[in-house]
């Protein structure tokens, strides 16, 4: 591992393979403004195209209403895209085409209250991803989901429990491994850590670091928490009212962020530094 | 910002605090902890138990065969009455048929009516809801004008006329409050299931590639069990109060079947002078139709805080 | 400065289906007239449960003791509901974390605005309408008179908390308990209320008791601050002291395992702190964090003492036995 690099651990990225694609991406929602007027459009999200390298983690940021978490939704084919299209590994693809993309491209969510089913065990809850796709004899499958809980931390005991038998943090992590037990190439992590505590935070950042190094996996790390994003993150994109407002290198984002809006962000972020008091943003809206 | 999540799933102050420190107790077992906590529960299946024993070991418990007539025994009063006997328990009606062994095979016609036509109308009343629910859109819409439709008819007089042309019995009973009671279902399963679509769980299963049918069947039917159980029950007793009705009119099971509906019918010209012949069955109507209640209520009370916590 | 919260061994016990839950294990603080106390904490170690019960909305089935609860000389604790009553709203005021669900949907804000003031005897709808629409307009709402008649649904999650915020302020309370007011509301948001509440403290002299999570919040606007962990408090100093010399181990592994631009090496691994939090349930000895401790020893079964370990007449105290050693220094020094 090359240290003497801008100040991170991770080694340079080969810039030419391109995991995840989105070109002119939209969607756009009809608002009925009564029966005599011509309806309206929300542009949730406005013709965002975005590269995204493999390897990489790529953070996106924005705040509520922004767009980011409708353009995950998206890529999960849980929407259907208004315009604009998707590739993965270079070929387009219907994301609505879900069982097809389920080996490429899974989600973590941010709630791990709901995201795991209250009827169903840890194991089957993991499990369920290869019964749907057939992969391996009932014997590998076991034995598959073994590894991978293993692999994230859960121990045995866990493994005939239910949701809420678990903390939040456990419960995270077997999301985590519902989600990579297919092996995607792609992840994508929408406020993973949102709602968890600090400290159980640091664990699953370091677990989805570890994951990311030992699978060579891609990230799309949606957040709002920039100190989280700044230490994950090779390169940032900047979202708001639909559209990608900056698109930069972490250090260049951080150090010096061009845009307007950009530059709210950083400064509304408030870092544990006493002393620094709060600062004056103008008031919006 | 995505708004951290306060949905009913995720804890209260003291709810946070027990995820952290639970001990893996069954989840079978802390609700059955619970179901024998609940007075109204135990009260109301207990009395269910009873009658649903009572109905299944009729040939053995009856004293007499049900449909046995003796014109020369007709309307003895019962044991309690100065010329009450120990050979007719609980008197004889009309034609001298011992009203104890109607009774009890009386439960029978009951519960199988209750039983049947809850579940008929469970299966119907459930797929409309849980499509309704989960499509929205134009689906929704629809199924929503049936079920509007449905609750603007009058249950008791569509069953009446619809009997009055087909002649009454006991399949026909079945089928029409089968076709007529699944509107409970129908709306209650379309909110759980509405509430349960946006659910994280839902979108992760999706974005695994499970099939619409998959994601109905095993993923969001298990989560309104506890939703659709109460409504069973209820159903199950308006149901069998439907059958009495229809059957008091005549056009429900038809004699000499017993039904405690027809024995009320059947009485109603000496209610004033034999009161019993009426009073017995309407008070085993009320009983039943009590421990149902009690046991949805209690099912329902007992299923609230779950998984909430 | 004199106190005007104080209290003393508090204590809160909720029954649960697996035995007793001790939520709150005996926890000092104090707050100053006119002080930002923040209570901080990660979810269960008690912070929500203490907050509620200051303000007498524990739910029914949980028992509340305390050696003393003091708010500005009357104990709160088995005081009736009527005084509790006229002490709420008036004197003490409570903003909540859920923007969306804290302020009926089925009544003017006005009309809520208004509400507590009109308890007041001898105060007119005039002058609680025009207090109303003062604060309003000084917690950065525009259009205040215009506001007044609308309803909560018509407002965005941003502005109802800058609502809330108003409302808490009508009666000109002494204190104003907060817990976790911008956790649900987007960065930019979150700034402009904290700089707004920070203000309105010093202009109204309010002490206020912030309950948070977030520590980067708590070290931009607090005084002093109380660090909660399984329900009891482990250490309390002034801010700049805390962060600049934690003294207990958890919260030394809680400003680790934070990532901060500049300190902490992008792509490294972070300082997590192992395990999880131990069972409040059932008998609860000793030193709850010893699980997690990397300097967890034999004497860490009995149950620490809080020591303070700043010299001279500055408070900086710790729940830690291993700190005697350090006290023992400082008296020596002094």
């Amino acid at each position: 591992m090359n240290m003497s690099d801008i100040g991170t651990v991770a080694p340079a990225l080969p810039r030419t393979d391109i995991a995840l694609e989105l070109c002119a991406l939209s969607k756009v929602y009809a608002l009925k403004r009564g029966m005599f007027k011509a309806p309206g459009e929300i542009r949730a999200v406005n013709e965002v195209s975005l590269r995204l390298y493999r390897g990489e983690t790529l953070g996106l940021v924005g705040e509520s209403g922004c767009g980011k978490s409708t353009l995950a939704k998206m890529l999960l084919g849980l929407l259907q895209p208004t315009a604009g299209n998707v590739l993965i590994n270079g070929q387009e693809v219907d994301p609505t085409l879900r069982k097809d993309n389920a080996r490429h491209i899974q989600p973590i969510f941010q709630d791990p209250y709901s995201s795991l089913n209250p009827r169903k065990t840890v194991s089957e809850i993991v499990g369920l991803p290869l019964k749907l796709h057939r992969v391996g004899s009932a014997a590998e499958q076991k034995k598959s989901v073994r590894k991978i809980l293993d692999l994230v931390g859960m121990p045995e005991r866990t493994y005939g429990q239910y949701p809420n038998q678990l903390s939040g943090g456990q419960r995270q992590r077997v999301a985590i491994a519902r989600a990579l037990i297919l092996q995607p190439a792609i992840l994508i992590c929408d406020e993973p850590t949102s709602a968890l505590d600090v400290s159980v935070q640091a664990q699953i950042l370091n677990l989805l670091l570890d994951l990311k190094a030992e699978f060579g996996l891609t990230y799309l790390f949606i957040s709002h928490d920039l100190g989280v994003v700044e230490h994950l993150v090779d390169r940032v994109a900047v979202m708001h009212k639909g559209s990608i407002v900056e698109l930069d290198t972490r250090a260049k984002i951080f150090a010096d962020a061009q845009h307007p809006y950009t530059r709210m962000l950083l400064a509304s972020a408030l870092t544990p530094e006493p002393g620094l008091g709060i600062p004056e943003l103008a008031v919006s809206g | 910002m995505t708004t951290i999540s306060t949905s009913p799933l995720s804890g209260s102050p003291a709810g946070s605090l027990l995820q952290a420190t639970l001990k893996p107790v069954p989840l079978w077992r802390r609700k059955l902890n619970r179901m024998l906590g609940h007075r109204g529960l135990v009260l109301g299946a207990a009395i269910l138990a009873i009658i649903v024993l009572a109905a299944l070991f009729a040939p053995l418990l009856a004293p007499h065969d049900p449909y046995d007539q003796n014109v020369a025994q007709r309307l003895i009063p019962p044991i309690w009455n100065a010329q009450g006997s120990w050979e007719h328990v609980l008197g004889t009606d009309k034609l001298g048929r011992d009203y104890l062994s109607r009774l009890i095979y009386g439960a029978r016609v009951s519960l199988i009516i209750g039983c049947a036509a809850a579940l008929i109308s469970g299966l119907i009343g459930t797929t409309l809801g849980v499509l309704a629910g989960y499509f929205g859109g134009r689906v929704d819409a629809l199924i929503s004008y049936i079920i509007t439709t449905r609750l603007s008819m009058p249950v008791v007089l569509v069953a009446l006329a619809m009997a009055s042309l087909v002649g009454g019995s006991l399949k026909v009973v079945i089928i029409l409050l089968g076709l007529l009671l699944w509107d409970r279902f129908a709306v209650v399963t379309r909110s759980a299931t509405q509430q349960l679509r946006d659910a994280e769980f839902i979108a992760a299963a999706k974005a695994i590639g499970a099939s619409t049918p998959y994601i109905l069947v095993r993923e969001i039917l298990p989560n309104i069990m506890s939703a659709l159980i109460v409504v069973i029950t209820l159903e199950m007793a308006h149901a069998i109060l439907l059958e009495a009705t229809l059957s008091f009119l005549g056009l429900g099971v038809q004699p000499p079947t017993p039904s405690w509906g027809l024995m009320v019918s059947e009485g109603k010209s000496y209610m004033f002078f034999k009161p019993w012949v009426i009073v017995i069955p309407g008070l085993a109507l009320a009983i039943l139709v009590l421990a149902i209640n009690l046991v949805g209520d209690g099912l329902r009370d007992v299923n609230a805080p779950d998984g909430r916590n | 400065m004199s106190v005007l919260l104080d209290v003393k061994n508090l204590r809160v016990d909720l029954p649960t289906e697996n035995g007793m839950l001790h939520a709150v294990r005996g926890i000092d603080f104090q707050v100053k007239r006119g002080e930002m106390l923040c209570l901080v904490g990660e979810s269960g170690c008690g912070k929500s449960m203490t907050s509620l019960a200051l303000m007498g909305l524990l739910p029914r089935k949980a028992a509340c003791t305390a050696e003393r609860m003091t708010f500005d000389g009357t104990e709160l604790l088995g005081l009736p509901d009527k005084k509790l009553n006229q002490l709420r709203g008036q004197r003490m005021a409570m903003i909540f974390q859920e923007p969306m669900t804290s302020l009926n949907p089925a009544y003017t804000l006005g009309n809520q605005l208004c509400e507590a003031m009109l308890e007041r005897p001898g105060v007119t709808r005039a002058e609680a309408r025009e207090r109303a629409i003062y604060l309003l307009h000084r917690t950065g709402i525009s259009n205040a008179e215009d506001r007044l008649r609308q309803y909560p649904h018509q407002l965005s999650g941003g502005l109802r908390q800058r609502v809330m915020i108003a409302m808490s302020l009508m009666c000109s309370p002494d204190l104003i308990i907060a817990d976790e007011p911008t956790t649900a509301l987007d960065v930019t948001i979150q700034a402009q209320i904290l700089r707004m509440i920070r203000e309105l403290q010093r202009e109204f002299g309010t002490a206020v008791v912030f309950i948070t999570h977030d520590l980067g919040v708590v070290s931009r606007i607090a005084d002093r601050v109380a660090v909660m962990y399984a329900g009891q408090v482990v250490e309390t100093a002034d801010v700049a002291q805390l962060f600049a010399a934690p003294q207990h181990p958890y919260t030394r592994g809680l400003l680790n395992c934070i990532p901060v631009r500049g300190k902490t090496l992008p792509g490294s691994k972070l300082q997590a702190i192992p395990g999880v939090v131990p069972s409040l349930i059932g008998d609860v000895s000793g030193c709850t964090f010893r699980n997690r401790c990397s300097l967890a020893d034999a004497g860490c079964e009995q149950d620490p003492p809080m020591l303070n370990t700043a010299s001279g007449d500055k408070i900086h105290y710790a729940r830690c036995h291993k700190l005697a050693a350090a006290q023992a220094l400082n008296e020596v020094a002094a």
